[in-house]
């Protein structure tokens, strides 16, 4: 009985200070700390039994305030240690933090915890002020420090949007000092941070910066060259490659090179008669892999609707693919290029378009998929499964025109291996059949005349 | 001959004894100072003053007093045995030549920053840890982990629990209780752990990928390009960075920050916006627009402490399946706006969020993503009835 009445107490005693925190939930810390004051505070850790126990020396706090807000709480923890508690939104604080530790005041006491993404605290230490009263469990001061910190999130919003306001207005600040914009510019020039050594498809990225020039003959960066020239300051217009800052990369598609070059192109935004460009002539010379190849056995549900029983899924075929080549000169500077175009026929769709110097290796991967493995038989059906047939090699033909003298071309189109026979159920049953190989493409080269747009 | 056989099994037996009282002798050492709590006896009680005789390079050597149990211990650093630098804190509970346990300094932490920090590991598991840290002149701190074993000390990221103080001078216990000693702990470990995050900084630059990249987000055709097995090791080829890709493709990325976010932002979590056309998306705004959100977008509370994700990201993989529903809804809110042929700039840009607001961005990149023209291209990725990524994300929302 006695007990009963003890709960009800504690219960009516929480449901009290919840709801007196609500109230003050409306409340600032700055509102909040005007009920207390610096000095020493009694200080409750969590223990490891999971309950409040007093630790033996008092902890001194410092309250320093500006202009009606507190801009900082010293916690000096232990008396030895100097933590400084900064308000999160100065304004209108929540709370106060050192670290990844939050410090809110409530009622008498001041609580010292962690916060995770869910909107969580975990309570580390209670601070009382002198004379002040603290009677809670932590269970109940965790959730009595969210409830107090989430609602009063939701009154922050003027707050927030000040400081906000300050730091646009800060970064905007920043940007104009920066930016070419209201300054008098000469000239703007692209500059390579380092000269690429292959300019092909599939080769690094080429990086670049600006350089600006006023006509008082200061010169101004982009940040990759060490500046801090915003890039929102230049509009770019690259061809046969991405059009990004800091860095691009030679297109994969040829159609975009007509020229054989990399063309980098920026316009001032706010001096639009300011332009400055750089071709980089390319060099065709990285090594290029095409797969085609089948499917394997064991991915053919991502290809259609199969029913999986012991047996294994064959696997798919390489596909079938004409290479055109022609022999071209580069257009810059004269060398001999290989444009080629890959056309999958069994996909009907264009896979590629390269230019390559005769040299480079060009490696085509249209081979069958290997069939899957048979599961081990079952109690119904005791006899493993059989494996899946693996896929023919795809066929290839390649047709030259007649300029081309040197083609360095690598086919891989044998058949998939067929999967294993599963075991039986019973060591004295039937092992599955292992599947059959796929036959292994063909690979035809004609000489026949040959067009290559682009 | 039987008589051999059975001297022969009783003297192993006698050496096998023999080896287990010693570890049993050591492990009772440990279990007196770190099993207390679970009833452990505790050593101590001898007298110990001539070791305040001696002096060592480090000033540690002397007797102490136990903060909870007030017996005596001794203390004596050892720099040299046997014409080897050993380094070693050999630590007494009861009197005679031969130390109870022999904890290894670590060094770095000495020559760099004076943190005397001993320790010593008798068993793999967390419990069988043990940690001597000088708090101040004449004062240890012992401490326990939540960690198992590590070749050397556990890590600056454990955490470190004093459970008892040793003083030389039972008055310094005035100033020095487990409390205080915590606090100064955790203050020689913050600092540690700054100079840490310096020294894999400094490392990392080497590599091409995060040198080149930190403070931007780099793009791949899979996550297989951007993985790395070790941490901080990012290996991956900056080869195989993309600045441009098929709309509606497989494209990963992964962000190289300046600092660890909870170095840089302390308390912040993760956060990622995506811009296309003029549209941006939040997810940590969307995840409180719908159940749906909520569901797929979970909150980023991993990698605090790096410096980049581990596992990289995807705006959508197509070989596992996957996609970040924010990058989705971006898509489903431009789909009029998309045209065959075009190019879009894709900005992701991944933030330090806390308390329901994005406070900097600490990455970010930009990728042109191109609409195919091929019928297996960017309209059926996206829009295939069935399939198509903005098809199957409008079928749940609806």
């Amino acid at each position: 009985m006695e007990r009963k009445t003890t709960i009800v107490k504690a219960s009516v005693v929480l449901l009290f200070l919840m709801v007196f925190s609500a109230a003050r939930a409306q409340e600032s810390q700055n509102t909040i700390l005007n009920g207390f004051e610096s000095g020493n505070y009694t200080v409750y850790k969590l223990g490891e039994k999971g309950k409040f126990e007093k630790v033996g020396k008092p902890w001194p706090v410092v309250i320093t305030k500006q202009g009606g807000n507190v801009s900082e709480v010293l916690v000096k923890r232990s008396g030895i240690l100097d933590e400084p508690f900064a308000p999160d939104v100065p304004g209108y604080p929540a709370y106060f933090a050192f670290k990844d530790l939050r410090l809110s005041f409530l009622n008498d006491y001041a609580v010292y915890y962690e916060w995770n993404g869910k909107q969580e605290a975990t309570t580390k230490y209670v601070l009382v002020k002198e004379g002040g009263d603290f009677n809670l469990d932590p269970g109940a001061t965790n959730k009595l420090v969210a409830a107090y910190a989430t609602a009063t999130f939701k009154n922050q919003t003027s707050a927030r949007d000040n400081v906000k306001a300050k730091k646009a207005e800060l970064a905007e600040a920043e940007r104009k000092a920066n930016s070419l914009e209201e300054k008098a510019v000469a000239k703007i020039e692209i500059q390579l941070v380092s000269q690429p050594a292959k300019v092909a498809h599939f080769s690094e990225a080429i990086k670049y910066g600006v350089v600006a020039t006023l006509k008082d003959g200061t010169m101004l960066k982009t940040p990759n060259l060490g500046g801090k020239i915003p890039w929102e300051d230049f509009e770019l217009a690259h061809k046969g490659c991405s059009n990004t800052i800091d860095e691009v990369r030679v297109d994969v598609d040829a159609s975009s090179l007509t020229d054989d070059v990399v063309l980098l192109q920026i316009t001032s935004v706010y001096h639009p008669s300011l332009k400055a460009s750089l071709a980089i002539n390319t060099t065709n010379d990285v090594s290029v892999q095409v797969n085609q190849n089948g499917f394997w056995g064991n991915e053919r549900h991502q290809h259609m609707t199969v029913f999986q029983g012991v047996d294994g899924q064959h696997a798919g075929n390489g596909d079938d693919l004409v290479i055109k080549v022609q022999t071209v000169r580069h257009k810059k500077t004269g060398a001999s290029l290989n444009k080629i175009e890959i056309y999958n026929t069994s996909k009907a769709k264009t896979v590629a378009h390269y230019k390559l110097t005769p040299d480079t290796p060009l490696i085509i991967n249209a081979k069958g998929g290997q069939g899957m493995n048979g599961s081990k038989g079952r109690q119904s059906e005791t006899a493993g499964g059989n494996g899946g047939n693996g896929g023919n090699g795809g066929s290839v033909t390649i047709i030259k025109d007649p300029s081309v003298a040197s083609f360095n071309v690598t086919i891989n189109n044998q058949g998939g291996k067929g999967g294993n026979g599963g075991p039986p159920y019973y060591n004295t049953g039937i092992k599955g059949n292992d599947g059959n190989p796929g036959a292994d493409g063909y690979t035809d080269t004609k000489i026949a005349s040959v067009n290559l747009n682009f | 001959m039987k008589k051999l056989i059975l001297s022969m099994a009783l003297l192993g037996v006698f050496v096998l004894f023999s080896a287990q009282e010693a570890h049993s002798q050591l492990a009772g050492a440990l279990a007196g100072k770190v099993g207390k709590g679970k009833g452990g006896k505790g050593g101590g009680g001898g007298s110990f003053t001539a070791f305040n005789d001696e002096t060592d390079a480090m000033g540690v050597t002397g007797e102490y007093f136990g903060l909870s149990d007030g017996k005596a211990y001794g203390l004596r650093f050892v720099k040299e045995e046997a014409g080897k630098m050993v380094n070693k804190l050999h630590y007494f509970e009861k009197k005679g030549d031969e130390p109870q346990l022999k904890l290894d300094l670590k060094e770095n932490y000495y020559t760099k920053h004076q943190v005397k920090l001993f320790y010593f590991w008798i068993s793999a598991s967390a419990s069988g840890y043990v940690e001597l840290v000088e708090v101040d002149p004449g004062v240890i701190a012992q401490i326990k982990s939540d960690r198992s074993y590590n070749d050397g000390p556990v890590g600056l990221d454990a955490t470190r629990t004093v459970v008892d103080v040793y003083a030389k001078d039972k008055a310094s216990f005035d100033t020095w209780d487990v409390e205080t000693a915590q606090a100064k702990l955790d203050m020689l470990i913050g600092s540690l752990k700054a100079e840490e995050s310096e020294k894999i900084k400094k490392n990392l630059m080497k590599f091409e990928s995060y040198g080149g990249y930190v403070g931007k987000i780099a793009f791949a055709k899979g996550t297989n390009y951007l993985r790395n097995q070790r941490e901080n090791e990012p290996v991956e080829k900056v080869a195989n960075f993309i600045t441009k890709a098929e709309l509606g493709s497989t494209v990963a990325y992964k962000p190289y920050f300046e600092m660890p976010l909870e170095v840089s932002h302390p308390g912040a979590w993760f956060n990622i916006t995506y811009e296309m056309l003029g549209e941006t998306t939040d997810r940590e705004v969307l995840r409180k627009t719908s159940s749906v959100f909520s569901e797929n977008i979970p909150q980023i509370d991993k990698d605090k402490g790096i410096f980049y994700f581990l596992f990289p990201r995807v705006t959508v993989d197509n070989s596992s399946n996957s996609a970040d529903y924010a990058f989705l809804e971006l898509l489903r809110k431009n789909q009029e706006k998309l045209k065959v042929g075009d190019v879009y700039d894709l900005k992701v840009t991944i933030w330090a969020y806390k308390d329901g607001a994005n406070i900097d961005p600490v990455a970010s990149g930009t990728i042109q993503l191109e609409y195919t023209k091929e019928a297996t291209g960017t309209k059926k990725l996206l829009f295939d009835p069935v399939d198509g990524w903005v098809s199957k994300l409008e079928k749940v929302l609806d």
